[in-house]
């Protein structure tokens, strides 16, 4: 729409051109009708007159002929012009009298023969003279055929002279004797028969007359050729002569002669009226057709106007000019309405434009804030590989202003290690990736190196990239500090773990030694000994078998933090039963078992195995001395994010007062001489109930029993 | 009777724990001979009757009892010998060691070892453990019958 129309597709050209092309149409159409029809009538009228002229022409003729021969008849019969054919040397005068008539001025004379052909008068016309002609006719009764002499045309009409009266009743006339004949010839090329032949058929025409059998034809004038028709049948020919001229003409078969007269007129000149009118049909035509195109194209005008104002229009606002209007002029009529409609719509459209915009700004605005204020980086980058824009962030994180940032590539300030991975990570951007976590590191000015976590991604068109990068360099370190403590941790554990391993195999191996050449020596010396003696080697025995046992424990409670954690569905009632089982084997049998349904919890089955076993061999261990011991094992209360479960007994008890030393490593509340014990069993219980994400707790009255609660999560922890 | 016991191999860098273990061993009326060796190589010349044992006549021990923590070569490497050669695997292996880890028991049952003793601090208990083993693996249990020649070594 934005481009200009070429003038030639226009309405306001196409429509004139359209319009005048039809009326042209039209206009030929009807022209080309009426002049067939004035064509036709002026040929049908041509053909009349020339019809009729060549019927008069040949009237004339056959009534001169007629009256011509009727003279010669009657002169012929008088006794006067017998007897001086008879006898020519007899008076002529009389004679002479009696052929006056027949001779006419401007006519050869006519002449007076006897029968052997002798001339033997000549008569003049009266008045006038008479035209010398040598050339004569065959004697023969009648009219003659054209004869020529030189280029006058003339015919004959030869009057035969009887030797008596022929009878009345019309008898033979070939009954007499020819004593002579009366010669009378006619020219017919004289001017005034040319003159009255144009005064009657007007100019143009050719009039010619000839015998019906050919020969001589003549227009009056001169020889001519005969013509190229039948002149033995009345009738109208049209032909074309030599030169290719049309003409039309008309028979006429002269009465009473063997004559023929021809009228013919060239068919362009029966045309000129229709001609003439042609020419004018064409001015007038091409008057209307002008005016009407004008019209026309005045009317179009007025409605391609309107259009086209509409048009470019249309095509300022596509491009953006918002405030163009159509004139309307104040029409009335459905382009008044189109236009108003137009401007209306321009009229909302610039206003929904103005709002959007002002939105735009307002949102444009917004996110300038959030850009300023952002502590991440963030930037956006063309394909070229530099910044276009870059956030104050970045000047407070590596030192440099956003005109140094965009002025240079930015591949520049990364740091060289990164530079692949930077350029293959910004591939894959233009091929449409997302780049999430990706860190590389970018020189500030002061010349260190922070680490920058990326996430960015190619939007639009034109592939910029948006980026936003976070300043990790503290987290890293801080990551890898934490990195190198757990491998600090991890030897410290490794030593840990062989350290464990010598105590183990070391430090028991000697105990072992001691006890066991203790026992030799007893052995050996038995009953050379003092029982002081005995007592001391006894002792040594036992301090060093509860020295095993304490080393044995600790090993244990070092292995239960270390071991790997197996989380299952674990079913405590099992759990429990087989712990009661072992616990019970090496206990007093009066003891009452009191264990309730359990449930199902997650953890490791023999981790919780140890628990119970330790929790049930304290309590029998502290309920020992009691004479009813009771130990019940039960729930108390499962909830929807825990499970406790609770030991308890009915023996000596605690105060609760040391509640807190209850699971310390080597922590006891009773002495060994009153129960047996390392001090490592419920910090066993602990530890292992803490790696099940749970809590262990105990209460007690001295001498009124202990309860432990052991609170495992639904869920479970490691 | 006796012409049939075959002997019972020790294993045992430690000479306190020698005397113990001979002592548990006579103090059960065990009379298998025991050949003592002090580390891991001794073990394995014995067994495959080289250097010192070149010309040791008789058949594979009864028993071999192994300590895990020796110099040279260690319990598990012996272990792992024996049972991968055809002609020593069938021959019993008791790991009698201090060590309850748990790395050495998995390791040693992977190796195919017979029977595993952690030696007790109490010098009864650890009586009554080689009672128990000499008892079974020396008199009790049926050995597998004696190739008398056993595959060539080079």
């Amino acid at each position: 729409m934005s481009r200009s129309l070429p003038l030639w597709r226009s309405l306001r050209l196409r429509l004139p051109l359209l319009m005048s092309g039809l009326i042209a149409l039209v206009l030929v159409t009807v022209f080309w009708v009426i002049n067939r029809e004035i064509e036709k009538g002026l040929l049908r009228a041509g053909s009349e007159r020339a019809q009729t002229a060549a019927d008069q022409l040949g009237a004339i003729l056959a009534q001169g002929a007629a009256r011509g021969t009727n003279e010669g008849r009657r002169i012929a019969s008088d006794p006067a012009v017998r007897r001086f054919v008879a006898n020519p040397s007899t008076d002529a005068a009389a004679v002479r009298e009696l052929l006056t008539p027949l001779a006419v001025a401007a006519q050869p004379p006519v002449e007076l023969r006897t029968a052997g052909g002798e001339r033997v008068l000549e008569v003049g016309p009266a008045r006038g003279k008479a035209v010398p002609l040598d050339a004569t006719v065959p004697l023969v009764p009648g009219l003659s055929t054209f004869q020529r002499s030189h280029d006058t045309v003339f015919y004959g009409l030869v009057t035969e002279i009887l030797d008596q009266t022929p009878p009345a009743n019309g008898g033979n006339p070939a009954a007499g004797r020819p004593l002579g004949y009366i010669v009378v010839r006619r020219t017919l090329t004289t001017a005034q028969t040319t003159d009255t032949l144009n005064r009657l058929v007007g100019n143009g025409a050719l009039v010619a007359v000839g015998h019906q059998s050919g020969g001589i034809w003549t227009n009056f004038s001169k020889v001519v050729p005969q013509p190229p028709i039948d002149p033995t049948r009345n009738g109208v020919v049209e032909y074309r002569t030599a030169s290719g001229e049309r003409r039309l003409g008309a028979v006429s078969v002269v009465a009473g002669t063997p004559w023929a007269a021809w009228i013919e007129f060239p068919r362009d000149r029966i045309l000129a009226p229709a001609y003439a009118m042609q020419r004018r049909m064409v001015v007038f035509g091409l008057i209307a057709i002008g005016l009407s195109a004008l019209l026309i194209s005045v009317v179009s005008a007025r409605i391609t106007t309107p259009l086209h104002d509409l048009t470019t229009a249309t095509a300022a606002i596509a491009s953006g000019e918002y405030t163009r209007r159509v004139r309307t002029a104040r029409r009335g009529d459905e382009i008044g309405q189109l236009a108003d409609a137009f401007n209306a719509m321009t009229e909302r459209v610039a206003a929904d434009h103005d709002e959007l915009e002002s939105r735009v700004r307002e949102r444009t605005a917004t996110l300038d804030r959030f850009f300023s204020l952002s502590i991440d980086l963030l930037c956006i980058a063309g394909t070229d590989g530099r910044f276009q824009r870059v956030n104050p962030a970045w000047e407070e994180t590596l030192g440099w202003s956003a005109d140094e940032l965009t002025s240079m590539p930015y591949m520049d300030l990364v740091h060289p290690d990164d530079r692949a991975a930077t350029a293959h990570e910004a591939a894959g951007l233009a091929a449409g990736g997302i780049t999430v976590r990706f860190e590389n590191r970018y020189r500030a000015k002061d010349g260190s190196y922070r680490w920058l976590s990326w996430k960015s991604a190619a939007a639009g068109e034109q592939g910029l990239i948006y980026a936003a990068a976070r300043d990790v360099t503290d987290e890293k370190r801080a990551t890898e500090a934490l990195a190198r403590h757990v491998s600090e941790l991890n030897v410290i554990n490794d030593e840990l773990e062989s350290f464990s391993y010598s105590v183990s195999h070391d430090l028991r191996a000697p105990l072992r030694h001691v006890v066991g050449f203790a026992t030799l020596l007893e052995q050996s010396a038995n009953g050379r000994m003092e029982e002081q003696d005995r007592r001391y080697v006894k002792t040594i025995s036992k301090a060093a078998t509860h020295m095993g046992r304490l080393i044995d424990d600790l090993l244990s409670f070092s292995r239960t933090g270390r071991a790997a954690f197996d989380r299952r569905e674990v079913d405590l009632d099992v759990v429990v039963r087989e712990a009661v089982l072992e616990v019970s084997r090496e206990a007093r049998k009066d003891i009452r078992w009191d264990v309730r349904p359990l449930p199902h919890v997650q953890g490791d089955p023999s981790m919780l195995r140890l628990v119970f076993v330790n929790l049930l061999s304290n309590a029998v261990k502290y309920s020992s001395n009691r004479p009813h011991p009771v130990i019940e094992v039960n729930v108390d209360g499962a909830g929807s994010t825990e499970t406790v479960v609770y030991v308890r007994d009915n023996g000596v008890g605690f105060d609760m007062a040391y509640a807190d030393k209850l699971f310390g490593v080597f922590q006891r509340l009773h002495s060994s001489d009153e129960f047996e014990g390392t001090g490592i069993g419920l910090a066993n219980v602990r530890r292992i109930v803490h790696r099940h994400g749970g809590k262990v707790w105990g209460e007690g009255v001295v001498d009124g029993g202990a309860t432990f609660y052991v609170s495992l999560p639904q869920g479970g922890t490691a | 009777m006796i012409a049939d016991l075959r002997q019972i191999v020790l294993a045992e860098d430690n000479a306190n724990d020698v005397e113990l273990t001979l002592n548990a061993l006579r103090e059960n009326h065990i009379v298998n001979e025991i050949v003592v060796v002090r580390d891991g190589a001794e073990a394995l010349d014995y067994l495959h009757k080289r250097n010192r044992f070149a010309g040791r006549a008789g058949a594979n021990p009864a028993l071999v009892l192994l300590d895990l923590k020796m110099p040279k070569v260690d319990g598990i490497e012996v272990l792992r010998q024996i049972k991968a050669d055809s002609s020593l695997k069938s021959i019993p292996v008791v790991m009698l060691t201090s060590s309850r880890e748990e790395q050495d028991l998995v390791r040693s049952y992977e190796l195919g070892v017979n029977a595993y003793v952690v030696k007790p601090v109490g010098f009864h208990e650890f009586i009554d453990a080689v009672k128990l083993l000499g008892g079974f693996w020396a008199v009790i249990n049926e050995p597998p019958p004696q190739r008398t020649a056993g595959p060539t070594r080079d």
